[in-house]
């Protein structure tokens, strides 16, 4: 005899007899044993009770395996149509469109920054480019002949000079007298600049001012030879 | 339709350049300007180049006349000889005279003084844009002589007469 498990106690032992039901139940006795426990069965209501027992778990084990199949089988068609999308999206990024295989490239994917102001610039820097090629041809041009002028332009003076390199004039010399030599100088300096050279300037011959020759003399490096 | 402004800027640009190519004055404009100018000149400039060396063949008689050959500094060469002497007229552009050196020997009237006196402005330029005598500003009596001198010059010097002749 069997007693009830409710999960905590401990299972009785099975039995032959119990043995016995469980293979008749599962078909495993052949048609000489079967025949006969089926004979000895109609006599035993314990027995009968017990296979009908058996038989109720049996179908309810079926049921439970039956339930498990089908939330295997949805978990499946659920994770293979998952898996189904996930194909379809990846062929997709393969080949966007099958039917139309784009010639011309790609257009750039990657993400402008907010700040991008490269157009603007170009436009600008274009803009000025020409303002400034007009304004240099405008001012080339003399827009009363329309002859370009190429004046000569010296550079800025480098060193004021004095009205003469002579030596100064005596201090009693009032100077309007001064001013009356100078004038009578025929090349009088207004000014020089010898540039990275060195240089001076006198005056050669004549029995005065006013005839000697003024004389600008460059100390020019070798390399000029 | 991106770069349809810059492309609109640099097109307007391009014409900009051309159109002022297109008011550079033809080579015959050119040439009537100089000859007004010329003509408009109140002096014309003549300039002597002369070599200085010690090579023993003397003064050239053409420079008998500038005796400041003979004195100061001009007498450590013993020989001068007239390389060129040209007279240009007198213009604010500038009148340039070639130097056997590769240099240009530019002269500019600045201005005419009161005194009838005009105000010049020399320049010995190289070739290059450089500038071995940047400036020289002279108010010039006219058929007065100026001499720049010291540009070395095939084993001597370089000594150039500048004279401003009033026209007539």
């Amino acid at each position: 005899m069997t007693t009830p498990s409710n999960g905590t106690e401990p299972s009785a032992p099975i039995n032959d007899q119990d043995l016995e039901l469980m293979r008749f139940l599962d078909g495993e006795l052949d048609e000489a044993e079967a025949s006969d426990f089926a004979d000895r069965l109609q006599d035993d209501e314990v027995a009968q009770a017990k296979l009908a027992g058996l038989e109720l778990v049996g179908e309810l084990l079926i049921e439970s395996v039956q339930a498990d199949e089908r939330a295997d089988s949805i978990v499946s068609a659920v994770m293979a149509k998952l898996d189904e999308e996930q194909k379809e999206q990846e062929q997709e990024q393969d080949q966007p469109n099958a039917d139309v295989v784009p010639i011309a490239p790609q257009p750039n994917l990657r993400p402008k920054p907010a700040n991008d102001n490269s157009k603007s610039i170009l436009a600008l820097v274009a803009a000025a480019a020409a303002v400034a090629a007009g304004l240099f041809f405008w001012g080339r041009t003399n827009p009363a002949t329309g002859v370009a002028q190429a004046p000569y332009e010296p550079p800025a003076v480098a060193a004021e000079m004095p009205t003469s390199v002579k030596p100064a004039p005596e201090e009693s010399a009032s100077l309007a007298a001064v001013e009356e030599e100078m004038d009578q100088v025929g090349m009088e300096i207004a000014a020089v600049d010898f540039g990275s050279q060195q240089g001076s300037v006198f005056y050669v011959g004549g029995s005065n001012d006013a005839n000697a020759t003024t004389v600008v003399w460059v100390t020019e490096s070798g390399d000029d030879q | 339709m991106k770069y349809a402004g810059i492309i609109a800027t640099l097109i307007v640009a391009l014409l900009c350049c051309s159109a002022a190519a297109l008011a550079q004055p033809l080579p015959s404009g050119a040439n009537q300007a100089r000859s007004l100018q010329a003509k408009s000149a109140p002096a014309t400039v003549e300039v002597i180049v002369v070599h200085g060396t010690n090579s023993g063949k003397g003064i050239d008689k053409r420079l008998a006349h500038i005796k400041e050959l003979k004195q100061g500094p001009f007498v450590a060469w013993k020989s001068y000889q007239q390389l060129s002497r040209s007279k240009k007229p007198l213009v604010k552009n500038g009148a340039r005279f070639p130097l056997p050196n590769t240099h240009t020997l530019v002269v500019a009237l600045k201005e005419k003084l009161a005194d009838g006196r005009l105000k010049i402005a020399a320049s010995i330029v190289k070739p290059g844009k450089k500038k071995s005598l940047p400036l020289l500003m002279v108010n010039a009596k006219p058929g007065r002589l100026l001499m720049i001198a010291g540009h070395k010059y095939k084993k001597g010097i370089l000594v150039m007469g500048i004279r401003v002749l009033k026209k007539k």
